[in-house]
């Protein structure tokens, strides 16, 4: 068997034609700053050949000729990889108990040792199914297993009964354009006129107007209300105003559903209790109490299928997700959770001689669970697995055994192979970026002075207790750079994005700027008081979500800029912008403007093939034939920041600015077309930050909120970063960044931290201070960690 | 009844491999023209009657209005079930006799990969199976949407067991089978009265079952307008109202050809009226895992009748 694999003569994306040797059975880490073709070697070449030559022999790969990306690999075997882009669009059903398959296990479980109460105990034996809220057998056929339920509130309706009946349905509801037959059917056959009080209706002419009557077409003001996911067929298309109307939350408040108590589970498996929980219940513990359960369960009740639940549990646990319960659906994970899931599902599947391939999994870790993650991967290695990672924590590459450097710079100024080899030879690498940080020649600059906490310009949060913060006030000073640290789920987002981020969107109203426009914090009513807002002029919240929804839009369309380049291009031409456009008349008709076509070609594999009708650019012909100073619009969307700065230099302002700005903010390597499902959450936050920075050109009394704002980054990148950070402070305004990272906490002027652990075990604040003030403090954590 | 026709559609039968084939029935007027049975079967052995029980179930309905014990077919189904007043859905004092007679009550139903629906397990182990209908969701409004479904005739054996106080089947053993001389033991019935032709065991199923000359009367009585032996069982008003297509195709629990109506259960059960040629036919056959047609026999009967 090969002790290395060999890759030579890799030319994806920016690589330069290089030559790779990657040691079987050990830990490797690919570094090199962001945009230097580490995920081209990791992701593009290398698992993507090692999963197609798996497709190849076991008959499922379709024969696709494709242009080889490399001249060849040797020492490959099966690859899998965990990509965080990947995974963020999954089945947005599927839990972590799905995912994990603990969901299937449970069921078998209650299915066999389920212990039913007396008066459901029909005698016939129990189902798997039954305990599965997505199977009809076992679904509550209430709310068809999603928990919840829509009931009409009919007092916020009808509650006030001296209105007028005309002025109910004209008025209030103004239904009376779209139903105006109907609504004087309704007057005509159950004999009421408009003026009428509802108070005066008889109890049938009332509950005709509710709910209609069979005299009249008239369906009942209650049709206008939504009341599950599948809408009646007469509100399908509403128009703009019935739209307003329906989706108000005043009238059909979304509840758990009544019959199933919000577990979505039928009869059988409410009423089936295993250890004296039901399903729902146990769902809905953390995942280390779970374990425990189940440790004190086994005693009882030993079995096999116990044995494999606890161990799936416990490795759950290792792997740092013992703060998520199995209910947690799968896309509120963070990428590292995500990562560290799929992980934990390798593990149990005690495979060895598999080649894995992860992006950054320390991601979103606390150093302390970092460390127990670096021990399960080695875990993995041992066991006779090559794992290979793209990875920039200096504590991970430490423990690495090989180190691959790719750069030295991003985009076009990449590509090269700067070093590969043991560590200790690496740290005395003269050419690389990230050695010096490592050897602490140079070390992550930290800056010597904080600012001084004003105490008269501080928000106050009072009483903070959603999801498991303890009843908690506390203050956040205002003018400086606030940093939130604290292990996974131990608060953070729970008292940033989910207390104080909704608090300020409704003090600040129209100030606030999120892109994202989430319907999600408004759902969950915040039960705390906030005071110290008057002074901050904008909050502006800068998170993690994808940029776009669409899969079309990219950095461009994003930014704005696309519009001006289009523009360019009509006005160059003569001919209308909208043909420049992929998602307009210039798209190409047969794959859609995606330049790709996406076959399935069965076990849930899917295949890109290039559109052979507009030679995969997405365009029509026409549009491309379309040149300015050589370039077509596609050539424009290939460019990266970099090359587009000095291509687009004095034709436009705006684009020249907002191109500055993305390079400013670390994005220099990213192509102005990139689709957006591979822009990473880290690189969507700062093409946000970008954004904004453009807009606003001075930054004093403006509140910055950023989450997790250095992730994915080199740390050559980061240093980059904070300095902008620090610039925007500089100018007056404050920032509030929730971090795990020493190296940015160590820049901040006060921290507050939280914890002490993750769930139940965590919610409480552990101290504030000075970054120098948390390294004497005992009671903190990530205090022994900071620089 | 012609010996070599018989001969040939008994060659014509094997040569299709139809095994499961039991009974073939066709009457012209009042006289059989056609009939003969296969794997041992004979005129008064009982097969199974699946979904041709819902259209009884309708003629049953019918026979209800007629006689006053339900107002009309526009009236809202919990006069007689009060648990779909609303307290559990506001839409539920909407649904009328009429919206179950015609599958679009706008309940949930979930056809499964072969029609039945995977729920009906739940259905049949709950205690309160009445109840248990009134909390499924509602995803339509009732009278918009056509779905064939278990639910509605469940639900309208419960409107005439309460609309009439007597079991469905008792009221249907009355009033339709003992007029036309109809022998059927009673339908399976759930613990809490609610009564369903597709029991949970094969035994409970089996009790529902007719012979092909009993569901041969049930086309006859269509075909005559509802008259049998002189004596009106069921309105032609409702007769003309149930072959009405109120939905494409269907009327009132009752299919609607281009060239006649009748009944269809799962596995080749049917009955079958084409009143330009005065005939009226049944096919019987034994169920397996997929839906079966018969009929290319009877048209093959049919065909050769003529050349003779």
């Amino acid at each position: 068997m090969n002790k290395y694999i060999e890759i030579k003569n890799a030319h994806i994306h920016n690589l330069k034609g290089i030559d790779i040797k990657i040691p079987r059975g050990k830990l490797t880490v690919i570094t090199g700053v962001s945009g230097s073709g580490k995920s081209s070697l990791a992701f593009d070449t290398l698992y993507e050949e090692g999963r197609r030559r798996y497709l190849m022999f076991s008959g499922t790969q379709l024969a696709v000729d494709s242009m080889p990306t490399f001249d060849s690999i040797s020492g490959l075997s099966p690859t899998v990889a965990v990509e965080q882009r990947i995974i963020r669009q999954s089945n947005p059903r599927s839990t972590v108990g799905t995912r994990s398959g603990l969901s299937s296990m449970l069921a078998v479980l209650f299915s066999v040792y389920g212990q039913r109460d007396a008066e459901y105990d029909d005698g016939l034996p129990l189902a798997m199914n039954m305990f599965q809220r997505f199977s009809p057998v076992g679904m509550c056929p209430k709310c068809l297993g999603s928990g919840k339920y829509k009931m009409i509130d009919e007092n916020a309706v009808y509650g006030d009964d001296s209105i007028a009946v005309k002025d109910l349905l004209e008025g209030k509801f103004q239904i009376i354009n779209t139903w105006k037959n109907r609504i004087a059917d309704y007057y005509k056959y159950l004999d009421v006129s408009p003026d009428q009080s509802l108070a005066s209706l008889t109890a049938e002419q009332f509950s005709a107007l509710k709910y209609g009557s069979p005299k009249t077409k008239f369906a009942g003001v209650n049709a206008f209300v939504p009341v599950g996911d599948h809408t009646y067929s007469s509100i399908e298309n509403p128009t703009p105003r019935q739209k307003m109307f329906l989706f108000s939350r005043v009238y059909a408040e979304e509840k758990a559903c009544p019959k199933c108590n919000g577990s979505g589970l039928g009869e059988a498996a409410s009423h089936t209790k295993v250890g004296g929980k039901t399903l729902y219940e146990l769902e809905n513990m953390y995942i280390n109490e779970l374990h425990d359960f189940f440790v004190e369960f086994k005693k009882t009740q030993p079995s096999p299928l116990l044995e494999e639940i606890v161990i799936k549990l416990k490795c759950m646990v290792d792997v740092g997700l013992y703060h998520l319960s199995l209910s947690r659906p799968v896309p509120t994970l963070s990428g590292g959770e995500i990562q560290r899931l799929f992980l934990a599902i390798y593990i149990i599947a005690e495979m060895d001689s598999v080649i894995f391939v992860f992006d950054e999994p320390t991601i979103g870790l606390h150093e302390v669970e970092k460390e127990k993650l670096i021990g399960i991967i080695k875990k993995l290695v041992e066991r006779g697995n090559t794992v290979i990672a793209v990875e920039h924590d200096e504590n991970f590459m430490r423990s690495a055994d090989y180190i691959i450097d790719l750069g030295p710079d991003a985009g076009t100024g990449g590509g090269y192979r700067i070093f590969q080899g043991r560590y200790d030879d690496f740290l005395s690498c003269e050419n690389s970026k990230t050695a010096p940080y490592l050897s602490h020649d140079k070390g992550f600059k930290i800056k010597q002075t904080v600012r001084p906490v004003d105490s008269a310009n501080m928000l106050q949060i009072n009483g903070a207790k959603l999801h498991n913060l303890r009843n908690i006030s506390v203050s956040i000073p205002l003018g400086i750079m606030v940093g939130i640290a604290g292990v996974s789920g131990s608060g953070k987002s729970s008292l940033v994005s989910d207390t104080l981020v909704p608090m300020l969107k409704q003090a600040l109203k129209s100030k606030f700027v999120n892109d994202e426009d989430s319907g999600d914090c408004e759902s969950c009513v915040v039960d705390a008081k906030l005071s110290g807002w008057e002074n901050i002029k904008k909050c502006i919240v800068i998170d993690q979500k994808p940029i776009g929804r669409s899969k079309t839009s990219c950095p461009a369309t994003y930014t704005g800029i696309f519009d001006r380049i289009r523009s360019l291009f009509a006005k160059e031409s003569g001919l209308h912008a909208g043909l420049f456009s992929t998602n307009s008349e210039g798209g190409c008709r047969v794959c859609r403007g995606t330049g790709i076509i996406h076959y399935h070609i069965g076990l849930g594999n899917f295949i890109d093939i290039d559109c052979e009708a507009c030679g995969s650019t997405g365009f029509i012909p026409e549009a491309c034939e379309v040149k300015v100073d050589g370039k077509n619009i596609r050539d424009i969307l290939d460019m990266t920041v970099d090359q587009a700065i000095i291509y687009f230099k004095g034709k436009d302002k705006f684009i020249s600015d907002m191109l500055e700005t993305l390079k400013r903010v670390g994005m220099g390597y990213i192509k102005l077309g990139q689709k957006t499902p591979t822009i990473s959450g880290g690189e969507s936050q700062r093409i946000k930050l970008a954004k904004e920075l453009v807009k606003i050109r001075k930054s004093s009394d403006v509140l910055y909120i950023f989450d997790e704002p250095t992730t994915g980054l080199a740390l050559y990148d980061s240093e980059k970063l904070m300095e902008l950070l620090q610039e925007i402070v500089d100018n007056g305004g404050s920032v509030i960044v929730t971090e795990h990272d020493p190296n940015v906490l160590s820049n901040c002027d006060y921290i507050i931290e939280l914890g002490p652990g993750g769930g139940s075990d965590g919610g409480y604040i552990m101290t504030t201070g000075t970054p120098a003030e948390l390294k004497s403090d005992n009671k903190s954590i990530i205090g022994k960690y900071l620089k | 009844m012609n010996l070599e026709l018989s001969y040939q559609i008994d060659e014509y039968v094997k040569s299709r491999h139809y095994r499961l084939l039991n009974s073939v029935l066709i009457f012209q007027g009042d006289e059989i023209i056609f009939e003969r049975y296969y794997n041992n079967c004979n005129e008064t052995s009982r097969h199974n009657i699946k979904s041709i029980w819902k259209s009884i179930i309708s003629v049953c309905c019918g026979i209800a209005i007629d006689k006053g014990f339900i107002k009309n077919v526009d009236e809202p189904i919990c006069t007689y079930l009060p648990i779909f007043d609303g307290r559990n859905n506001s839409f539920h004092p909407l649904i009328t006799v009429k919206h179950l007679l015609t599958m679009s009550s706008g309940i949930y139903w979930n056809g499964g990969v072969k029609y039945h629906c995977p729920m009906l397990e739940q259905f049949n182990r709950t205690k309160d199976h009445l109840a248990f209908l009134a909390d499924v969701k509602m995803s339509a409004l009732p009278g918009t949407e056509f779905i064939y479904k278990e639910w509605d005739i469940i639900i309208l054996t419960a409107v005439i067991s309460a609309a009439t106080g007597m079991h469905c089947f008792d009221f249907c053993n009355k009033y339709l089978y003992q007029p036309l001389e109809i022998e059927s033991g009673k339908w399976f019935t759930f613990s809490d009265g609610l009564c369903y032709n597709i029991g949970t065991t094969l035994a409970e199923q089996n009790t529902s079952n007719l012979s092909a000359r009993d569901l041969a009367k049930i086309g006859l009585l269509f075909k005559k307008g509802g008259k049998w032996n002189g004596k009106q069982i069921v309105s032609e008003k409702y007769i003309f109202e149930a072959l009405t297509p109120f939905n494409p195709g269907y009327g009132y629990l009752w299919w609607i050809y281009p060239d006649g109506y009748g009944c269809s259960g799962y596995g080749g059960q049917q009955i079958k009226v084409i009143p330009d040629q005065n005939i009226v036919y049944v096919l019987q056959a034994s169920v397996l895992n997929s839906n079966r047609d018969y009929s290319d026999v009877i048209d093959l009967i049919l065909q050769k009748r003529q050349q003779i």
